[in-house]
Parts: structure tokens; sequence; C-alpha cells
């Protein structure tokens, strides 16, 4: 891995970092079990997935918060819930989202890349389920 | 099966991450038409920094240097839902992968040529300068 110091890192350069978290995500075991869900990489390094569950622009919302807590079991963090402003889905609507920041070790040092996974869910869907962290993914058994 | 979509949409944007675009996209699914898997790779060019997107210069270079790297043309039609903008597509396929890249632009701005040779690596920064401080 090319690691760079922080001062003459280039946009490139963020991007291949924030590939090589995407990379590791897409292992299968890992990412695996987690399909149809889009990926967006940012020029400054940032990762959004986008929980699309089901066929092209039809969600299937069970399936869509399935993946949610797929992911933060994977992540280990919890999911949290925020109003969507924008009632994508009806007045109600949230979104539900797993953040994290994994490292890439380097030369110089611990690098973090922003990683968010959101789904926007509609009112029925209710709260998102609260867990201790490694406490679902025991339950799950996976 | 989708998931290794995914990879594969995945080692086509890695060797694609040098082109002057600003944000990718992977999305592996299946299609509401077809009932087939498919997997697709979408950029949107660098567009200058700048906040109004009316940087058409550098958006209309970096869209050509992407054409030129792909052996693709820079195609141009109507904009549906801004009517008073073009809309510019790049398309191509990388093993089985649809790759495209996008972008409005003013209506009527001209195509510039694809550079002859190979694409110059300085291709890839053009930008406008930033804001001079008074």
């Amino acid at each position: 891995v090319r690691t760079v110091s922080p001062a003459a890192e280039t946009a490139v350069d963020r991007q291949r970092r924030a590939l090589l978290v995407l990379e590791y995500l897409l292992v299968p075991g890992l990412g695996g079990p987690l399909p149809e869900l889009e990926w967006t990489l940012t020029r400054d390094g940032r990762l959004f997935g986008l929980a699309r569950r089901g066929r092209e622009r039809r969600t299937d919302w069970n399936a869509q918060a399935h993946v949610m807590v797929a992911w933060a079991v994977h992540l280990d963090v919890p999911i949290v819930a925020t109003p969507d402003l924008l009632h994508r889905c009806g007045p109600g609507s949230v979104f539900w989202s797993v953040h994290a920041a994994p490292v890439i070790h380097g030369s110089t040092g611990g690098q973090s890349v922003p990683v968010e996974v959101r789904a926007v869910m509609p009112s029925e869907a209710g709260e998102p389920p609260a867990f201790e962290r490694g406490q679902a993914e025991r339950e799950a058994g996976w | 099966v989708t998931n290794e979509m995914m990879r594969r949409a995945y080692a086509v944007l890695a060797s694609l991450v040098d082109l002057p675009v600003n944000q990718w996209t992977l999305h592996a699914g299946v299609s509401i038409h077809s009932g087939e898997l498919y997997a697709s790779v979408h950029g949107l060019p660098i567009d200058g920094d700048c906040a109004d997107y009316r940087d058409n210069a550098v958006k209309a270079s970096n869209m050509v240097a992407c054409a030129a790297r792909l052996g693709a043309v820079v195609k141009v039609r109507p904009g549906a839902v801004f009517g008073e903008r073009d809309f510019w597509e790049v398309e191509a396929r990388r093993g089985g992968i649809s790759v495209s890249i996008t972008t409005t632009m003013a209506a009527g701005y001209p195509v510039p040529p694809l550079p002859s040779g190979p694409v110059r690596a300085d291709l890839a920064v053009r930008r406008t300068p930033g804001p001079v401080a008074a």
C-alpha cells in the first residue's frame, strides 16, 4: 500500500485510500451477504452506502432494514434514526444510518476513512433496533 | 452473485480512479426491466469547484479527457430536467460493467475535440483558479 503524508495527499490519493476500505467492505463474508447497496466515493475520500434493496428503483423496506442491521453489525456501530426533512417516503419517514471510520494503517500512521451507510425508511418501519456492540451479531448467529 | 458483480464494478472503478471525476458511484442490482443482474459505475466530472456548476470549460475538458481514456465519444442531448441545459454523457463498457460519466452543461456549449495523442496526465488536474483574496 502506497502511503503519503497528509500534506502531500491529493484527491486521487484520498480516493485510492477510500477504495482500499471499499475493497475490504466488499470481501465475501464481510460485505458478502449485503447485496444491492449503492456505494458512492467522493473526491475528498469519503464513502457513502445507500441501501436500495429490492428491484431497481423499487424498495423493500423490510429488506432494507435487514441490510442496515447487517451493516451495523458488520461495522459494530448502532443505527441512528434521523427525521427525513424532505419526506422522501412521506411525512414521518426517517433516515436510518450507520457511521464508522475504518483506519488504514501506513508508514505515516493511521488514516481514517469516513463511511456512512444509509436507508430512507417509512414511518411504519418504526425505530431501528438497538443493540450492544457485538450483541446483534451473536443473536443473529453471524 | 450480486456481490460478485459489485466486486467486478469495484475493479473497473479502481482502474479509472485517476480520471478527472469528482464523485464515483457503484451499483449492482436486478434490472426491473429485464430481471437480469447488472452493475454500473457512474462518475460526475470535476467542475472546477464552482458551487453553482457553471464552470462549463472545466467540465467540458474533463468530460473529453474521460471520453479519450474510455475510447468513447461525448454524447449531447437536451436536458430533460433542466430545460435550459444540455446533458453530456460518456458511456463505455469495461469487463461487462456499464461505465458512464455525466454532467449538465449550458445549452449549446460546443464539445471540444478529443486530444489527438494519449491523454496527458495534466488533463486530470485541470481546474479553474480559486478566488483571489482582495
